[in-house]
């Protein structure tokens, strides 16, 4: 097949961030489909994608040229003055002919990130100079260094220029690009490259600077470009491509566009002819692990097996032993040793020094030899946990080892390998976060201007579910679906949306991953750096794998602190050792916590759907939680799985397998394939698979390749009929395993964090104060999480007393078994260094004064915010000032107590003088402002602001006594009610966001209404908000009418009307007093209290009469009523309370 | 009316209009009707209950 006769050298893909808008397989497809058997790569200062589109060319038949549009800066690469992003650096396209070329660039670009970055990765001529074997230049586009020149009709400078370049990369390996587009200033650029080429005769090339695929993408590409710059389309002066041809322009279009110059077009594919790098994908390059003592690595890790053995009390069972044989000899075979001793050189260091370690996470729990070496820290023997699940002799590849460490010492086992093996030989990893299906909506709805209202409903009509795309949502949403077609606004909103959707938003590090090398990692991948300066690869995890380097996960578990600071915990209020390691799996009172359901803060288990799950399934022994981790997801709920699982294991269905080897498989799930390792065992024990077969058919089975299951079914029917089960059996189960094979999962994995949940449940259980303590400790920073879990000590029938400057500690400390005392940190603006000095001075005794306290602690740490903060959250109570006195002369005593620090710092006072005579202070607080405490409310909300929840009160807890006349419901039983129900509910207005209808721009607010139970959302929709809109306001108490809106995962309601509730009585219409059995003699003074409030209510007494029939009187006029709380107390207080009803 | 019962209507009935029986069931309640200046359509029976 003849090849085309133009290939693109000069091309955007999608990791130019925000400005290459081609995606991979779709450019290679059009490359294809216009027979070009080359193409290039080339994004702007990066090589984020290079291997990705090798491997993806390679796979579509077409050569890969992978190249880059690097920034040369003007001067030195390491001058960074200027007038800013336009001047900082020129472009300058680079391509690799070969291996070194490759090298090369990987280096340069790196360098742009490391030492050049001003605005852009810049490199300059000298590093260029350095590196430029391999590489072929050309002179890029409008912003090249001799374009500028030739814009600016400097033609002898250019001339110098394009000779330098030259001269840099070697005669024959520099060309002058000329691209087609209609730009004015290209067509003066096109006409000077072709004067300096007969001049210096540097061969020229045609190029499109490819940023779309497509021409109709322009537009699309248009709001990328201003989702970059943080424009809006209509804004005039936002940067813009000034034309709609950079796209994938055809061969002939190049061909017809430079008829004039036809060597330039030619001059592709000799380029193209010229570049031929082979990647070498089979070598790993993992680090050297160099045992102690000179011994050889299959000697020391044979060593460390042995003394695991011992410690892990294991004798030389026969299955033991013939197991970790079988490990090993695999381990050897595929080359992994020094792997293992490296995992398990870090993870040793971590337990040394007390850093918590997880244990264990993945598939590597299926190792014994993980479990000897301490990586994991459970026996895989004893769950039935199988090592070729993690590492199978016929799948090369490394195999994933993912620890778990403290969440707050992570950080130094990073720095441990870093040192270990060379800061250049470890990194951090590069992630790419990509515009996903909702954000794209609104990234785009932003740039378009479309009303904020708008774009938000229209991004949440489409379903927040995993792998959701536009187009799967408008073909399940039908209302988004409707909008689409009829609203032409819409219909250009969703169409750029999608053709953005997927393409890479920003470059990040990845949460956990590091990978180590045995060189410099410049060797192997670009570097790159990010905004705040830290160091990553700059190629993603999947490719780094890939190109053979060690990957690592060390991901920051914050349970794993919290049973560490709870297990210190205990053995200091307690005096209790014990092994949390080694902990018994039957604890009873355990399994009574986890099947009551109380699992807040119990890890894995804590959400409400996993709650009502434990209540239903009551767990029972430790299997059962196993699986309950297995089953909570998506999957298997859907299926129904979950729900067989239960009625099982509660006996309401029977239980039956299909061949009776099943049972000592299935037995511990009753019958269901809940693992993907039951599936291996079961294709090995019935059908005679080695496991690592049986691994590849787990994997395949997951895949659901036709040709692939068809050829396992047979193997497996063949298998099981060799031993002697029936062919209709053997079908029957594989059916049966195909069913389940989607809905598998790792049961490594699974039990090895099911013994994470099992030890935070058990401590909670047994040592609950301690627990609590450490959970709110871990959680300091985020005060909804105190809140939640604040809450939740107080329902496990624990105080938890508020921060106190005289008996705080920096974090959450246990005052007795059924108390906990608020840390000094958790306060808002408190931070570490602050608590830490308050707690040090307050060695010395307790504080006594606001003085006392502003005198001794370090003022540039404990400062005026977080004095200010303590006074309002009433950590100062103690002092007996009062908050408002304390906070209003806290600047006064802050101007003595900071002379008084000078001059004990500059010698003037010894540190021990602190007679407040001598610094005229005087140590009480009659010194304080003479001001009224602040009334409640703002007590109250200043506590909320500090603390995130109120402390010597709610701010409707005045209110309770009064509230239940005036409601039907509260946050806590909207769910006993119907939908579409009316309701009445009294509730803080704790947030307010006000927004605009769609249709017509009418005004809405939605409001968080918290009530002494907890929180729900009220809807205020334009017509009610008209009415009702000035009582709308923050930190209010109102009372709300409204319809509840059941439809939803969390009610609603839609308020109809609302009132401040200070002013509730004006609401009433009438009093009903129930007068049933009461003493006539009370009448009297009924009757004179009522005369007390006189006003324009009714008042209806209810009388008993002695033939059982009820009464009622009307009051005459002249005991109505003006009704008031006052007055309501009063009635209560003579007829008692409940003898009054209101009427609203 | 209905053997001296009064139907509970919802509405409240002047009390001169009160038959001899409802009245003998009132009787007990008189001194209230006067106590509290009841007005003239200010009480309704309720057998019902």
């Amino acid at each position: 097949m003849p090849h085309s006769e133009f290939v693109h050298l000069h091309l955007h893909t999608q990791y130019s961030l925000l400005d290459g808008a081609c995606r991979i397989p779709e450019i290679l497809a059009i490359a294809k489909s216009f027979k070009m058997d080359s193409l290039a790569i080339t994004d702007h200062g990066n090589m984020f994608g290079a291997v990705d589109f090798y491997l993806e060319a390679r796979k579509a038949g077409i050569k890969p040229i992978i190249g880059c549009e690097v920034y040369v800066a003007p001067q030195s690469r390491l001058n960074k003055g200027g007038s800013g992003i336009e001047d900082a650096a020129n472009h300058l396209i680079l391509l690799c002919r070969d291996e070194e070329g490759y090298h090369n660039l990987m280096k340069l670009v790196s360098i742009g990130y490391l030492e050049g970055f001003y605005y852009r990765p810049r490199i300059d001529k000298e590093v260029l100079a350095q590196h430029a074997k391999g590489l072929i230049g050309s002179s890029a586009c409008l912003k090249g260094e001799i374009s500028q020149l030739l814009q600016q009709k400097r033609f002898n400078d250019a001339l110098k220029i394009a000779d330098t370049y030259q001269n840099i990369l070697g005669k024959g390996n520099f060309y002058l690009e000329i691209q087609p587009n209609s730009i004015p200033e290209q067509k003066i650029v096109n006409e000077g490259m072709l004067k300096l080429s007969k001049e210096l005769g540097i061969p020229l090339v045609a190029t499109n600077d490819v940023h779309y695929p497509t021409k109709d993408k322009a537009s699309a590409h248009e709001a990328l470009l201003c989702i970059q710059t943080q424009n809006t389309l209509d804004d005039p002066k936002r940067m813009r491509f000034q034309t709609d041809e950079f796209y994938f322009t055809s061969p002939d279009e190049m061909k017809e566009a430079f008829r004039h110059c036809p060597q330039a077009v030619t001059n592709t594919l000799e380029i193209a002819g010229r570049c031929n790098l082979e990647l070498d994908f089979s070598q790993m390059h993992l680090p050297k692990y160099i045992p102690p003592g000179g011994k050889n690595k299959e000697e020391f890790l044979l060593e460390l097996c042995e003394k695991g053995m011992r410690q892990r009390e294991l004798n030389h069972e026969p299955e033991i032993q013939k197991r970790l044989d079988h490990e090993l000899k695999i381990i050897r075979d595929m080359g992994f040793i020094s792997y293992f001793l490296i995992v398990w050189d870090f993870i040793h260091y971590a337990k040394s020094q007390g850093i918590p370690v997880g244990p264990g996470r993945g598939s590597a729990a299926g190792s014994l030899v993980s479990f000897l070496l301490g990586i994991t820290d459970l026996n895989p023997l004893k769950y039935g946990l199988l090592f070729e699940r993690f590492l199978n002799p016929e799948r090369m590849g490394l195999p994933d080892i993912d620890i778990d460490f403290c969440y707050e010492r992570r950080q130094e086992v990073i720095d441990y390998v870093t040192k270990k093996y060379g800061q250049e030989n470890v990194a951090q990893i590069i992630t790419f976060g990509t515009m996903q299906a909702r954000a794209v909506v609104r990234d785009v709805g932003r740039v378009m201007s479309v009303p904020y209202a708008d774009v938000d409903r229209i991004a949440k009509m489409i379903p927040a579910e995993l792998d959701m795309t536009l187009k799967k949502a408008l073909e399940s949403e039908p209302e988004l679906n409707s909008l689409y077609k009829n609203d032409p606004e819409i219909t250009k909103l969703i169409n750029t949306a999608i053709s953005l959707e997927g393409l890479n938003r920003h470059a990040s590090i990845h949460a956990a991953g590091v990978v180590i090398a045995d060189k410099p990692l410049n060797n192997y991948t670009p570097i790159f750096k990010t905004g705040d300066d830290q160091i990553t690869t700059g190629y993603s995890m999947g490719i780094l794998e890939k190109i053979g380097l060690l990957k690592v996960d060390f991901l920051g578990l914050r349970t794993l602190t919290v049973i560490d600071e709870t297990v210190k915990l205990v053995k200091k209020t307690r005096n209790i050792d014990f092994d949390i390691e080694n902990l018994q799996l039957d604890d009873a009172n355990t399994y009574k916590l986890l099947a009551s359901s109380h699992t807040i803060g119990i890890f894995q288990v804590e959400s409400s759907g996993m709650r009502d799950l434990l209540k239903k399934l009551e767990p029972e022994r430790f299997e059962d939680l196993i699986a309950l981790l297995a089953l909570y997801r998506p999957g298997p709920i859907g299926s129904g799985m979950l729900d067989d699982f239960m009625k099982r294991k509660h006996g309401s269905i029977p239980i039956k397998y299909e061949h009776p080897r099943l049972e000592p498989i299935l037995k511990e799930t009753y019958g269901i394939m809940v693992y993907q390792e039951q599936i291996m065992q079961i294709a090995s024990t019935l059908a005679g698979f080695s496991l690592a077969q049986a691994d590849i058919l787990r994997k395949a089975m997951g895949k659901k390749i036709p040709e692939v299951m068809e050829k396992e079914r047979k193997n497996f029917l063949t298998g099981c009929i060799k031993n002697n089960i029936k062919e209709s059996t053997a079908s029957k189960i594989f059916d049966l395993i195909e069913y389940f094979s989607g809905y598998g999962f790792n049961k490594s994995h699974s039990t090895a964090y099911a013994l994470i949940s099992y030890r935070t449940a058990y401590l909670k259980a047994n040592y609950p104060v301690e627990f609590m303590t450490a959970l709110l400790t871990s959680e300091r920073d985020n005060t909804d999480k105190i809140v939640e879990y604040v809450n939740e000590t107080q329902h496990m029938g624990l105080a938890v007393q508020p921060p106190d400057i005289n008996e705080s500690e920096v974090l959450f400390k246990v005052v007795d078994e059924k108390t906990i005392r608020f840390g000094l940190l958790a306060i808002k603006n408190v931070g570490k260094l602050a608590a830490e000095s308050m707690v040090a001075a307050r060695e010395k005794g307790k504080f006594t004064s606001l003085e006392d306290l502003c005198r001794r602690v370090d003022l540039r740490l404990a400062n005026r915010k977080v004095l200010e903060s303590l006074i309002k959250c009433g950590a100062l109570d103690s002092f007996g000032a009062g908050r408002a006195r304390m906070f209003a002369g806290l600047d006064m005593i802050l101007d003595g107590a900071q002379r008084v620090q000078k001059e004990r710092s500059s010698g003037q006072l010894s540190f021990f003088s602190q007679s407040s005579e001598v610094n005229g202070f005087k140590d009480n607080t009659n010194n304080l402002p003479d001001v009224k405490e602040w009334p409640e409310p703002q007590l109250l909300s200043f506590e909320k602001d500090m603390l995130g929840f109120y402390v010597s009160g709610h701010p409707l807890a005045r209110y309770a006594k009064q509230l239940k006349r005036f409601v039907s419901c509260s946050t806590l039983n909207l769910h006993e009610h119907q939908d579409q129900d009316t309701i009445k509910i009294v509730g803080l207005i704790a947030k307010i966001k006000q927004t605009l209808t769609r249709a017509k721009q009418e005004k809405m607010a939605i409001l968080k209404l918290e009530d002494l139970n907890g929180v729900v959302e009220a809807l205020v929709f334009p017509r009610a908000y008209q009415k009702i809109s000035r009582y709308i306001q923050l930190n209010t108490v109102v009372h709300i009418r409204g319809t509840l809106n059941l439809k939803e995962d969390t009610p609603k309601i839609i308020v109809e009307d609302l009132f401040p509730f200070e002013e509730i009585y004006k609401l009433i219409t009438a009093m009903n007093i129930n007068l049933s059995a009461i003493r006539e003699n009370t009448f009297e003074s009924l009757k004179g209290l009522l005369a007390e409030y006189r006003g324009n209510i009714p008042i209806y007494l209810h009388l008993d009469t002695p033939a059982r029939s009820r009464v009622q009187l009307v009051v005459g006029q002249n005991l109505y009523v003006s009704p008031s709380e006052k007055l309501i107390e009063e009635i209560d207080n003579l007829l008692g309370e409940e003898r009054l009803s209101l009427v609203l | 009316m209905k053997n001296g019962n009064i139907r509970l209507t919802g509405k409240f009935i002047d009390k001169s209009l009160l038959g001899v029986k409802v009245k003998r069931k009132l009787r007990y309640r008189l001194r209230e009707i006067r106590l509290f200046g009841c007005g003239p359509a200010a009480v309704r029976v309720d057998e019902s209950c």
